[in-house]
């Protein structure tokens, strides 16, 4: 190796260093951002965490607000919240008892991330193969009927999907358990009606990207070196269009490994989903703080994940033009 | 070379997810030979210590793993863990209950001590119940240590030796065991909440049981599981051998799961109520709800007359609204209180069936709209502000009376939808000019209904101020005799119903479906709502 070589791979290290330490502090102070925001607003909105259901005389109201600390200025129970966040206590929920939120998520996450992680390899392995498909097939049926396939993905309600699939596939064929989670058969269908939102809105991603690529001379030099369809596809187009699915996969992964309230709804998927939606019904702020806070840890670190890794896989992207500094 | 890794990733996806796909194919349940009754439950129970269960899921677990002094059950009020019935001071004030030889799960006796301790536990400031309400209102020197102005000591609950227990009373209350059946007045281990602290009763293990079942699995999110306990005074009560209760916060996916077997029963709403109804597989009980129609004469001075208010119920086509409309058979209400709550032996509506007037008179509203407006010198009424909760069958109902009165009374109603968090400000404020109420008895006493509409209540939303109706009720609220009280309340409710400031609409009812060879599964209008305790299960060969 050149010293001239080496010299640059140090200077490309330097930068990524610098890189990496700047993307952590912005990280740093975006979840700040996101737990004083979160923790105002849920303040904001009307009503107290016990009166959802009955009403209760005002003085059981006042002593359940001082047993919680909620009698407390806000700006003491934010300082507060700070404090027990950074060492990491979430507090107890409000309205289940004696269970705390770092025990909520810890038991809840694994539920939806496996059934997250089974949607995206479904829907996106799908969404590649179709999107593809559809390009190479312009304007033909082929084309045009996955076009459909994806909007009609697109459209219709996560819970219309996953409804029909339950009383089709669950009641009226009984091919597979209507709901619950007790081993792979209980995960197919809520895989499916998941996946199918996912495969909708990667399809035309896909499409959009290989057309793209379709008409780079690249592939009409590897046409004319007599590379076979196959290897066309595989060694030059599948990965170039891939590219533009990365930068999504991000926030996508984080949005559905998280929990999606709706199909786990339908199927009573015991996971994170139903935190979400029904710690700000509840006002149960210890829930809503730590689901949000969850969510927005995993969002930043994976964008930041995938920032990562462009600059490992696509050549045109080198550190100088993620930094935008020139040395 | 990075681009030949990705295809790998791809592929390796594609496979693992075809090795994994093919790896399961189906399962079959187990040959039942087990007597499992399969009850859904809406939502993960929010807390299982009894002194802080004050929800439906909680307190119909609660109901089964623990024992009170007596209970609901099937229509009546059964001995728990009471021996008889109480001795009652002349006054009405002092309660002493004797107690049966029971034991714990763990085996330890359960003593009057036990309950001393639950009970005081439940309004102790540093619990956190939020049930202690329940318990102020009623028990001498209770409110004043949930204030935190009393002591501990000052409560007026007492074990007086390990079998009898003595509670003072604020009040002559002849309800009283009506009261502690609420499955919030149990006995309580001090013991084991020393041992568990803040984890007391989050866990199987960290709880003890003197009621029929135990608690086997707590699998949060998933799946509840009771095993009979063994220990329990009345085993042989208890038939089924487990109950499995998984959570199903989807209703619609409760009534499939209904459909495939999975479940035993399942509550029924809208249409699939109706359907179940046509095809004559769907039970209905009363759900203790009753709508009814609130007029203020502060927000609409009109009101302030008689026979306009009486105009305004007659003009009520209520069986068209429930047949036409609504689709379940509730029941068209002439009276405030529903067909569950008891009376002397019997229901109470059965003992004075409360025909106040008759259920739907256009010609008659019209003339008494005519009298009226003469008597306060009005043409024509102003425009009338209608506010309804914004969700179930309010609004629809709400559209239904605007219509009703536009063609009976010729009068404009501008219907206003409010949110749950407005429903209770206008509960302190009172600001409003007609409110669709749907609302319930807190308990099974017809003084549960009425004992809001006295002078001054925080509850008496319309200021309802009839000397002679808040006479009526304080004399029900102390006398003794059963039957004098149901007479007296009667009276009152006649008195408060003629008055007209409450429109009374309908009993509402719930629909359910049980599947066949399931028995003495109860469905109370109470909360809590199901009681599966002493259920039955037949074998079947399917």
């Amino acid at each position: 190796m050149s010293t001239y070589l080496y010299l640059n791979r140090y200077k490309g290290d330097l930068i990524m260093h610098r890189y990496i330490l700047k993307r952590i502090g912005i990280s740093l102070i975006t979840i700040w951002l996101l737990i004083t925001i979160t923790f105002f607003l849920i303040h904001i909105i009307p009503g107290e965490p016990f009166s959802n259901e009955k009403k209760l005389p005002p003085q059981v109201l006042d002593n359940l607000n001082k047993y919680y600390g909620l009698d407390k200025p806000l700006t003491i129970q934010y300082l507060r919240y700070l404090g027990n966040i950074a060492k990491g206590d979430l507090g107890y929920s409000l309205i289940y008892k004696g269970r705390t939120v770092n025990d909520i998520i810890s038991q809840a996450f694994p539920y939806s991330a496996q059934l997250g992680i089974q949607s995206l390899i479904v829907g996106i392995a799908l969404g590649l193969t179709l999107g593809i498909m559809a390009a190479l097939h312009r304007n033909k049926i082929l084309d045009y009927s996955i076009m459909i396939i994806a909007v009609l993905g697109i459209s219709i309600p996560n819970f219309i999907i996953g409804g029909l699939l339950q009383y089709f596939l669950g009641v009226k064929y009984k091919l597979f358990p209507v709901a619950q989670w007790k081993g792979f058969i209980y995960t197919i269908l809520p895989t499916i009606a998941l996946g199918t939102r996912i495969l909708a809105t990667q399809v035309r991603m896909i499409r959009t990207s290989t057309l793209d690529v379709l008409s780079q001379d690249y592939i009409n030099a590897a046409k004319a070196k007599g590379i076979n369809r196959m290897g066309i596809i595989f060694r030059h187009i599948l990965p170039n269009s891939i590219l533009p699915i990365i930068t999504t996969l991000g926030p996508l992964t984080a949005t559905i490994l998280t929990g999606t309230f709706v199909v786990e709804n339908i199927f009573a998927i015991p996971g994170l989903g139903r935190y979400f939606v029904q710690g700000v019904q509840d006002l149960d702020y210890p829930v809503v703080m730590g689901t949000t806070l969850f969510y927005g840890i995993f969002l930043v670190g994976l964008n930041f994940l995938v920032d990562i890794l462009y600059f490992f896989i696509d050549p045109r992207i080198n550190a100088n033009s993620i930094t935008g500094d020139s040395l | 070379m990075r681009k030949r890794f990705l295809i790998l990733l791809i592929i390796a996806i594609f496979t693992f997810g075809l090795i994994v796909g093919c790896n399961n194919n189906g399962t079959s349940l187990p040959e039942q030979a087990e007597k499992i009754l399969r009850i859904a439950q809406g939502s993960e129970p929010p807390a299982l210590d009894p002194a802080k269960a004050n929800d439906n899921i909680s307190l119909q677990i609660g109901q089964a793993l623990f024992e009170g002094l007596y209970r609901y059950h099937n229509g009546e009020y059964i001995e728990g863990m009471a021996k008889g019935e109480p001795e009652i001071s002349e006054d009405g004030l002092v309660w002493i209950f004797h107690l049966k030889d029971s034991k714990w799960s763990d085996g330890k006796p359960v003593t009057a001590h036990d309950f001393e301790y639950g009970w005081k536990r439940l309004v102790d400031p540093e619990t956190g119940s939020d049930s202690a309400y329940k318990m102020t209102e009623y028990v001498a020197g209770a409110m004043e240590f949930y204030q935190g102005e009393g002591s501990r000591d000052d409560v007026g609950v007492k074990a007086i030796n390990d079998k009898t227990l003595e509670v003072r009373l604020v009040s002559n209350t002849p309800y009283f065991k009506e009261i502690i059946s609420f499955g919030v007045f149990l006995p309580v281990r001090e013991d084991i909440v020393e041992k568990y602290g803040d984890s007391f009763a989050t866990k199987p293990e960290n709880m003890v049981y003197n009621g029929p079942w135990v608690l086997t699995k707590w699998e949060h999110d998933v799946e509840l599981e009771f095993e009979p306990n063994e220990n329990y005074w009345n085993r042989a009560a208890v038939k089924l051998d487990r109950v499995v209760s998984p959570i199903i916060s989807d209703y619609t996916t409760q009534v499939n799961m209904f459909e495939t077997g999975d479940l035993h029963m399942t509550p029924l709403m809208g249409e699939f109520a109706v359907q179940y109804d046509k095809e004559g597989k769907a039970k209905f009980i009363e759900d203790g709800l009753s709508i009814s129609v609130l007029l203020n004469k502060e927000g609409f001075p009109p009101f302030q007359n008689e026979n306009i208010r009486k105009a305004f119920n007659l003009a009520v086509d209520r069986e068209s609204f429930i047949n036409n409309i609504y689709g379940l058979p509730a029941i068209p209400a002439t009276n405030l209180i529903n067909q569950a709550i008891r009376g002397v032996e019997r229901p109470f509506r059965e003992e004075f069936p409360g025909d106040y007037f008759s259920v739907f008179d256009p010609e008659k509203a019209k003339e008494l709209l005519e009298k009226g407006l003469e008597e306060l010198g009005l043409d024509k009424l102003p425009k009338l502000e209608l506010m309804f909760l914004d969700g179930g069958a309010s609004p629809i109902f709400a559209e239904f009376l605007q219509e009703n009165y536009r063609k009976n009374l010729g009068a404009e109603v501008i219907l206003t939808p409010i949110s749950f968090e407005k429903r209770m400000e206008i509960s302190m404020t009172k600001e409003f000019s007609a409110l669709i109420n749907p609302t319930g008895p807190d308990f099974d006493d017809p003084i549960s209904v009425l004992e809001i509409w006295v002078k001054d209540h925080p509850y008496n939303e319309v200021n309802y101020n009839n000397l002679a109706f808040d006479k009526l009720i304080s004399q029900a609220k102390t006398t003794q005799d059963i039957k004098k009280r149901m007479e007296l309340m009667a009276d009152a409710e006649k008195l408060l119903v003629e008055d007209m400031y409450i429109i009374p609409i309908m009993h509402n009812v719930m629909g359910y479906a049980i599947s066949e060879g399931v028995s003495n599964l109860y469905l109370t209008p109470w909360c809590p709502d199901i009681d599966w305790m002493f259920g039955d299960l037949e074998i079947t060969n399917n």
